[in-house]
């Protein structure tokens, strides 16, 4: 069996390396896939062809975003029929009522406040990967 | 004066009435030397066909003329809404024609010339009229391009404003977005050599980078006080009655919460009534509060009161306390975001608190002021209209 993916969509490569170190520490053994901007991310996510592939079990995604900006990103993929019922967590460093508001407007799943101390991004994703992943904790066995 | 008059002025134009052709020209001859522009007419009713197609500065008008005469004519000019205003200088030939009765006298402007016509007298006579209306016509030409010149300035500031206030927002959420990505890997970062290169960090890289980390923590804090600040002044009020007695006691009854040690006496005034933003009355109150249970902490006896005082029938609130107070030398200082006049160590303070306000005070329209006296008590006292 293949391992269940998390998509992350973030264009800063400290962030992605930060999030990439605090998933290890967490023991979270997904495939963890990044994308830079949302153009990327929504050609790989959105691509029909590949629809025996398993989908991820979460996208994480910032908003501020090349190309295509997170908002536009989740308008996207709430329309597209492969993408609609993805769970959507945004992850961000505002914490403007106006981001969130219209995260949520737009089908995010969850606003998540991305945090300064690695401490607290530790926790922080760890009660993201309790409530969203399914494989939580009973992949690392299955691989190899 | 008469530069700018030149500049956009056009020459005043005069009508001549009479019937007789060698008199309008006696009298065309004599006004060759003002700088007008002369119209004649042989009969009332050739007049009023010019009055109706020109603006006349004046109007020199004989009294005896077949059909229509001249008191005939002014009565009609005087009736029209056009001609109602026009100066009228009637040229008659003896007393008898004066006595008659001119209806519309009080209108406009009427004067006589008498004949037989000195020229000095008619050159001084029309020579007033039309310096009356160059004046007249320089004052409108200057209040309009006053008008419009301010209606531009109002465009121009109108403008202004707005993208300031765009260049503002888009400051504020730049701030919000990519200023704190660095924090983040400076306090990631630091962490993991913390965590995964241990063994080869002696105790001073270690301390280092710890401070690396609380540096990082502390700029995240100042990010979220300058967002606040900022948030502050373009939030939109929603005003209504608000009772700050009851905001302060529910501040008050938090604070107690928070260190049920401190034994302070509080003493608030019963219903404090205002109108305002109940969220920022509420913070406004919250950050002069803390700030009298903060610089209490090092009194003997530590006593708050909230109160509302009258001045030149204004109500000005006040917090006051008996604690640490300030040097009124500084009271300029006070309201400046991350101003602070006393160390941290001595008490701890983010210094926005006045700061923030300040601004609650300034966007209700009121003032706000301070009174204090070293270690002997600190008066904050605010209008909010």
């Amino acid at each position: 069996m293949r391992h269940p993916e998390i998509v992350l969509v973030e264009d800063d490569q400290n962030d992605q390396e930060l999030i990439r170190l605090s998933l290890s520490e967490l023991d979270i053994k997904h495939k963890l896939i990044i994308f830079q901007n949302g153009e990327a991310a929504l050609q790989y996510l959105t691509d029909e062809g590949k629809e025996k592939r398993m989908k991820p079990e979460l996208i994480l995604m910032d908003l501020k975003l090349p190309i295509i900006n997170g908002l536009d990103l989740l308008k996207e993929l709430r329309t597209h029929e492969v993408t609609r019922h993805l769970p959507i967590v945004i992850f961000s460093s505002s914490k403007e009522e106006k981001d969130i508001k219209q995260s949520y407007n737009l089908g995010a799943n969850a606003y998540v406040r991305k945090p300064i101390e690695f401490n607290e991004l530790n926790l922080t994703l760890k009660s993201i990967g309790t409530f969203w992943l399914k494989h939580n904790c009973s992949v690392s066995s299955s691989e190899s | 004066m008469h530069d700018n008059l030149q500049s956009f002025s056009v020459i005043p134009k005069c009508l001549l009435v009479d019937d007789l052709p060698e008199n309008l020209t006696a009298l065309k001859g004599l006004l060759k030397e003002l700088k007008v522009d002369v119209h004649i007419a042989h009969s009332g009713t050739e007049a009023l066909e010019l009055l109706l197609q020109n603006e006349y500065a004046l109007s020199l008008i004989d009294v005896q003329m077949p059909e229509m005469d001249g008191f005939e004519l002014a009565e009609i000019m005087r009736s029209t809404e056009k001609t109602k205003y026009i100066p009228i200088i009637f040229v008659t030939a003896g007393d008898h024609d004066v006595k008659r009765v001119f209806k519309g006298y009080g209108t406009g402007a009427v004067d006589f010339l008498h004949k037989p016509l000195y020229p000095q007298v008619v050159l001084g006579k029309v020579r007033v009229f039309i310096d009356l209306y160059n004046q007249k016509k320089l004052l409108e030409e200057t209040y309009r391009k006053a008008n419009e010149e301010l209606e531009i300035k109002v465009q121009e500031r109108t403008h202004e404003l707005m993208m300031a206030n765009n260049e503002i927002e888009s400051f504020s959420y730049s701030v919000s977005h990519d200023l704190r990505a660095p924090l983040r890997s400076m306090d990631g970062f630091s962490k993991a050599l913390l965590t995964m290169y241990e063994d080869k960090l002696d105790d001073r890289g270690k301390d280092y980078l710890t401070r690396i980390r609380d540096s990082a923590k502390k700029m995240d804090e100042l990010i979220d006080c300058m967002l606040m600040l900022s948030c502050l002044g373009r939030q939109e009020l929603n005003r209504q009655t608000v009772n700050l007695s009851e905001i302060a006691m529910d501040i008050v009854k938090g604070l107690r919460n928070s260190e049920p040690q401190r034994n302070i006496l509080v003493d608030i005034d019963e219903c404090l009534m205002a109108e305002g933003d109940p969220a920022l009355l509420f913070s406004l109150m919250e950050n002069l509060l803390q700030n009298s249970w903060k610089y209490t902490s090092r009194t003997a006896s530590p006593h708050i009161k909230v109160g509302v005082q009258v001045l030149d029938s204004t109500r000005y609130f006040y917090v006051k306390d008996n604690g640490a107070g300030f040097n009124m030398k500084y009271a300029d200082k006070l309201f400046c975001a991350f101003q602070r006049l006393h160390s941290p160590t001595e008490f701890k303070g983010s210094g926005i608190g006045l700061a923030t306000v300040q601004r609650i005070v300034a966007r209700h329209g009121g003032k706000i002021w301070a009174n204090a006296e070293v270690n002997k008590g600190a008066t904050f006292y605010f209008s909010l209209t």
